[in-house]
């Protein structure tokens, strides 16, 4: 089952069947699987065999006849196209026709006592044909075919000149018949090892007839019957293939797929034709992502360079035009072409469901957390690995490939997939854009794809987690770095005559009066408090809320080296707050060296196991950093520590880093 | 986690792939055309039977024909002028459909010093001689008169070329031809020198004729019908009667084919018979075995044959 499933995927040429006279086809049944197939190969087995072509699909065959002399011609052409579960297909044969020319037996003594032998010319034509068929399901299968066929007679008759001197003369009549034949026929897989095919023959014929009697014994046979195909896989990599055709005609096929090649016989019965197994058509065939090629011949049993008598034509005609007591040994090439652009699903979404909207200044947070899982089924019988692909619209040029998942045969599994946001990237506004995501296996192009609206919010937007308001404090680090640098260094002085230790505090201290002191405090302009302004913004405005002055001034202090955390006080009705802590590095022991009131600093243990003093700041206070140090620690002891907001949850510290 | 990701261009280029598959298949058509300039071989069939078509009336105005001729209707080809023995056993049926019956013999030899030509100087025939006594079956020929007659600058001359030897069952009613038989012919010479041998008589044939499609369509033609012995040929003369004196019966077709049983008449052969001419036509079937003795100038043909005369009326 393995071989025939790649080989099932791979290729997406396949069968489009077109009814000839009867289901034999110049490439057996080599022609007649799914897996190695073209539009022309099974033309003449059953016409409801719903094409496997995803699209485009483009046979020629080009044969070489071994008659009295060797001749080579184009058999026939053949596109065909499916649309959804409709297939539709287009055949040109210029190939499919049998000329047969002989001296009728009719001799005429001339006036000059000379005579003249009389012959005839009759050449039978299969031109073109149509045919549709529509797939109920993946099991079930019907359709119909249109074929247009061509007669010329051509005839020499004796006649008299019935004057004094009567004398006989050859005069050449003639007469051209067009006519159509129309079938339908049904395919019923009853399982993956098992399916059968019923189809009309000669269900339909309509068009012209012989308008001179004498060419009557001659037209096309038409017998209406009906076709029973049977094809059985006792192996994966096998199928024994059987048809049988009321009209007395049966065909026996075998078939080996192994890999990219394939080799078939096809022994097949003719009731016109002798011996009981007329002969055999055996074939091989190659093929690759872009085309197929297959080289099979038809070796007739009997020898086919004898002379043939009229009689024996006049007594049972013709009923097959390429395939007939008259029939050469041939050779044949088969070339198709996968014209398609849509990919054999090896696996299929199910549903793609978004996780959160994307929050582009929340980047690297997209690298660590998917933004969506995909729901992938994998269609195969085999462990297919799948590599998702994504891309939003607005986002992202080019696709972002997440890790890759195995998935069991049939199975449905969660596919995640992860964005990046490029560095540059940046939006004022929110806006709907689309994500669109692919599912890629084996093939260059995606099994699948799914298409998802998804909110981009601004590059301002936040989310409202005081978590997430790290990402806009980093965001414009080196532009607090460069604005702390210049004032701390205006402040050279004072800071290099500092006690060891207190480098920090007063940095901390100096830093706030010097941007926090000045700017005044504005609500968000998006009234719902969910807009952070980045460092940069919130000094050209001058102002902000909680979140932008604490974003603000922690970006400050965290430039130039000062560890802060964001307090985010739930307890605030509504409103949430938040405010600053930063770590001084003094010890516990060295707390009185900036106040002898322990209520105003907070102990937080480093990594190291070392108590140091951390000291909150109300940002929103707009006046001086004693003030705002003064205002942070009353809300923090009263909030986090008497009311026991860190033990319930309710008071949260964030570190930045 | 973090993970490394890799961001993979996948680009589906599908016009690329698509040009590079319009190219292959225009670079394969081409070829394909190029060659694909022949056509599947013809088959050539040999026709097993065989119909040959002879007209043998060549100047309708002439009641003579050279091909030769006799009162019952069949021709006998003279050409070469070779001695002939010719045995008959003939049915007629006229009209009315009432069978006549009767047998036929007779045998003409030729005296190749003695040519007979016409004022032209073109050859007519040879004299006849009758070298002894001829029995068939014992019963004894009798000489008559071998009559010709021909048309020399417009004019009808009879002439008479000898003696034949016939024996004709209405005046010899005990010489019956027996079909599918062998029938002893003996020849004694004036000095009681003879040559005495057996005729082996083809089985007796017997015809049908029936009369298809009509003038005015175009599509007159006649169906013939026998009891078929696949091994030989029959021949079938197409006479036709004059309505001048609707007595001459004027032979028109000669017709050869396999003894197959059947064959149907082309209509542009019955269609073409000019009715102001001829009234009735009489299909006359032939089932002969015939041997040719080569011997210089005295040849001798030995002819047996079935005859079923048929007249209908021509539409």
């Amino acid at each position: 089952m393995k071989i025939l499933s790649i080989s099932f995927l791979i290729f997406m040429i396949s069968n489009v069947n077109i009814l000839p006279q009867s289901s034999f086809g110049l490439n057996g049944y080599s022609g007649n699987h799914s897996s190695f197939s073209s539009p022309l190969y099974n033309f003449e087995s059953n016409v409801s065999d719903y094409s496997q072509i995803k699209d485009w699909g483009f046979s020629a065959i080009y044969g070489m006849e071994f008659a009295n002399s060797t001749n080579s011609n184009l058999y026939g052409i053949s596109i065909s196209k499916t649309i959804n579960n409709h297939n539709i297909s287009v055949r040109y044969t210029p190939g499919y026709q049998k000329e047969f020319s002989f001296k009728t037996g009719e001799t005429i003594i001339l006036q000059d006592s000379t005579s003249q032998s009389l012959t005839s010319g009759f050449i039978y034509k299969e031109l073109f044909g149509f045919g549709y068929s529509y797939k109920f399901s993946d099991d079930f299968s019907a359709g119909f075919s249109f074929r247009y066929f061509n007669q010329e007679f051509n005839r020499e008759a004796v006649t008299v000149i019935f004057n004094d001197n009567p004398y006989l003369v050859s005069e050449s009549t003639g007469e051209k018949i067009n006519f159509w034949k129309g079938d339908l026929g049904i395919n019923y897989f009853l399982n993956e090892r098992l399916n059968f095919a019923l189809a009309s023959i000669n269900l339909l014929n309509f068009g012209q007839k012989a308008e001179n009697s004498e060419f009557e014994q001659y037209e096309l046979k038409k017998d209406m019957g009906g076709m029973f195909g049977l094809s059985y896989h006792p192996v994966d990599e096998t199928a024994l293939n059987f048809v049988y055709e009321t009209t007395n005609a049966f065909q026996l096929g075998v078939n080996g797929y192994l890999k990219n090649f394939s080799l078939g016989f096809t022994l097949f019965h003719d009731k016109y034709q002798s011996p009981s197994i007329a002969g055999i058509i055996p074939s091989i065939g190659f093929k690759s992502d872009l085309f197929e090629v297959m080289l099979s011949g038809i070796k007739y049993f009997s020898n086919r360079k004898v002379e043939h008598g009229v009689s024996g034509f006049v007594e049972n005609g013709l009923s097959n035009i390429i395939n007939n007591p008259y029939s050469y040994d041939k050779i044949l090439l088969t070339v198709s072409f996968n014209l398609n652009t849509i990919t054999e699903k090896f696996v299929e979404f199910v549903d793609v469901k978004i996780n959160k909207d994307i929050y582009p200044t929340f980047k690297d947070n997209y690298i660590d957390y998917p933004f969506a899982y995909g729901t992938v089924v994998n269609l195969t019988d085999d462990f297919i690995n799948v590599k998702p692909l994504s891309r939003i619209e607005g986002i992202n040029e080019e696709n972002i490939q997440s890790p890759g998942s195995s998935i069991a045969p049939h199975d449905t599994a969660e596919v995640p997939f992860y964005l990046i946001i490029p560095e540059k990237y940046h939006s004022d506004k929110t806006a709907l854009s689309y994500a669109d995501f692919y599912l890629v296996t084996t093939n260059e192009q995606p099994d699948d794809e799914f298409q998802k609206a998804i909110l981009v919010n601004s590059s301002n937007s936040w989310d409202g987690r005081v978590s997430n308001l790290h990402y806009f404090i980093r965001k414009d680090l080196d532009f607090s770095m460069m604005n702390a640098k210049e004032i701390l260094s205006k402040n050279k002085p004072t800071l290099d005559t500092l006690t060891y230790g207190l480098e920090d505090f007063y940095k901390a201290n100096i830093l706030f009066n010097s941007f926090i002191k000045n700017l005044v405090y504005t609500s968000d302009p998006r009234a719902t408090g969910e807009y952070v302004q980045f460092p940069r913004e919130t000094l050209e405005l001058k102002g902000g809320d909680c979140d932008d002055l604490s974003v603000f001034y922690s970006s400050l202090l965290e430039s130039v080296g000062i560890q802060t955390a964001l307090v985010n006080y739930k307890t605030d009705g509504t409103i949430r707050h938040v405010s600053v802590l930063f770590n001084t590095k003094l010890s516990p022991e060295f707390a009185r060296l900036i106040t002898n009131n322990d209520s105003k600093y907070f102990v937080r243990e480093n990594l190291d196991g070392k108590d140091e003093i951390w000291l909150p700041v109300e940002t929103t206070s707009l006046t001086d950093f004693e003030t705002a140090w003064k205002i942070g620690s009353e809300k923090f002891n009263k909030d986090a520590v008497n009311n026991l907001g860190i033990a319930t949850g309710k008071v949260e510290i964030i570190d930045i880093y | 986690m973090l993970m490394s990701l890799i961001k993979l261009s996948v680009n589906y280029n599908f016009n690329k792939q698509m040009k590079k598959l319009i190219r292959y298949l225009v670079i394969l058509s081409s070829v394909l055309i190029l060659l694909s300039c022949d056509k599947p071989a013809p088959t050539e069939l040999v026709d097993d039977s065989t119909v040959e078509y002879e007209v043998l009336s060549k100047d309708v105005n002439d009641e003579y024909y050279s091909n030769g001729g006799d009162t019952t209707g069949v021709t006998q080809d003279l050409k070469d002028f070779p001695n002939l023995i010719s045995l008959s056993g003939v049915k007629e049926t006229d009209i009315n459909g009432t069978v006549h019956e009767y047998s036929f013999g007779q045998t003409i030899v030729f005296d190749r010093t003695k040519p007979v030509y016409d004022s032209n100087r073109r050859l007519l025939a040879y004299q006849t001689v009758t070298p002894g006594v001829i029995r068939i079956e014992n019963i004894r020929a009798i000489e008559v008169p071998f009559h010709i007659r021909y048309r020399d600058n417009g004019v009808l001359i009879d002439t008479t070329l000898g003696s034949k030897y016939i024996l004709f069952s209405r005046l010899h009613p005990l010489f019956q031809y027996r079909h599918n038989a062998r029938l002893n012919f003996r020849l004694t010479f004036l000095n009681n020198d003879f040559v005495n041998f057996d005729i082996k008589t083809p089985k007796e044939i017997t015809g049908n004729v029936e009369i298809l499609g009509k003038r005015a369509d175009g599509n007159l033609r006649a169906k013939l019908n026998w009891n078929k012995e696949n091994s030989r040929d029959v021949e079938i003369i197409i006479s036709g009667r004059l309505i001048s004196d609707r007595k001459t019966v004027m032979p028109l077709y000669r017709i050869k084919t396999n003894d197959n049983g059947k064959l149907i008449i082309p209509a542009k052969l019955i269609n073409q018979i000019p009715s102001d001419r001829f009234d009735r036509l009489v299909f006359t079937f032939i089932r002969r075995l015939e041997e040719t003795h080569n011997n210089g100038n005295n040849d001798l043909r030995v002819s047996s044959q079935s005859i079923h005369s048929i007249t209908v009326n021509l539409p």
